[in-house]
């Protein structure tokens, strides 16, 4: 899906975020205007006077996409058995400790 | 246990590891994390209120739990041991490997506070209010932290541009029809 830049922007914050900030849809993403750019102040040599860090739609959803990407590798793994193992083991005490 | 909460606790386990890993920087570590919530959240179940998120409840805790035990350890060997490395070997196709590798240096980088905000709002899928919840911040605070995450993470990973992501054709491509 791929939006209209002006209508990107123009959309303010809204109460939708389930799909992420990085995603396809990001009508959470703030007008750009003056925010904090300590970081960039401080910690960047190599680029010090490059234009202030606007990240472009592409660069935002491809970051996105990367956390997402290794976020869900995890999760992908699925539940490992200490943690099923886990749970039964304490519902075993329960039932003990249950007259 | 009531069979709705193990099944809500268990099918919880999978992003509250990918979210303790992202805190830990190391798989063993984040699993005794996760081990430790689940611990403690089934010991206060009284006070989990039915009707309201399973999932960003079991975060909370998490993330309590981490923020008083566990950043005080630091991530001070991050990964020398490389599990963290090792657990995100299958990583996804379309992401060429050095550019992953480079994106999860980066990420280890940002400050914990704006790590924790990004991955809370870009990966595990909470909203703003959700993830300004789970961290006992403000709303605002939550944005901005996402804000200058993002920010951050470029300038590590030194892209201005999709342009410089690597070479990967498909993906821009991809990128580029918009699909």
């Amino acid at each position: 899906m791929e939006l209209d830049e002006k209508e990107l922007w123009r959309c303010g914050p809204g109460p939708k975020t389930r799909a992420g900030i990085w995603g396809e849809k990001m009508n959470e993403r703030k007008p750009l205007g003056p925010k904090p750019m300590e970081s960039a102040a401080t910690s960047r040599g190599k680029k010090a006077d490059a234009k202030p860090a606007k990240l472009s739609r592409e660069v935002q959803a491809r970051l996105g996409q990367q956390l997402r990407a290794m976020y869900d590798d995890v999760v992908n793994q699925g539940v490992p058995d200490r943690f099923t193992e886990l749970l039964n083991r304490i519902n075993d005490n329960e039932s003990k400790d249950r007259p | 246990m009531d069979e709705q909460v193990r099944k809500a606790v268990l099918g919880a386990v999978p992003s509250l590891r990918a979210f303790a890993i992202s805190l830990c920087g190391n798989v063993d570590r984040a699993d005794d994390l996760v081990q430790e919530t689940l611990l403690r959240a089934l010991a206060n179940i009284d006070s989990f209120q039915p009707g309201t998120n399973m999932s960003a409840w079991l975060f909370t805790i998490l993330r309590n739990h981490f923020r008083s035990e566990y950043r005080k350890r630091r991530r001070e060997v991050e990964d020398s041991d490389g599990h963290y490395a090792e657990s995100l070997k299958s990583q996804p196709g379309q992401i060429g490997q050095v550019e992953f590798g480079e994106f999860r240096d980066a990420l280890a980088q940002l400050p914990a506070d704006q790590r924790e905000a990004l991955v809370l709002v870009g990966a595990s899928g909470f909203s703003y209010e959700e993830a300004a919840h789970i961290c006992g911040c403000a709303v605002g605070t939550i944005k901005s932290r996402v804000n200058r995450a993002r920010t951050r993470l470029a300038e590590l990973m030194d892209i201005d541009s999709v342009d410089e992501f690597g070479p990967d054709q498909t993906t821009r491509a991809v990128l580029a029809s918009g699909e």
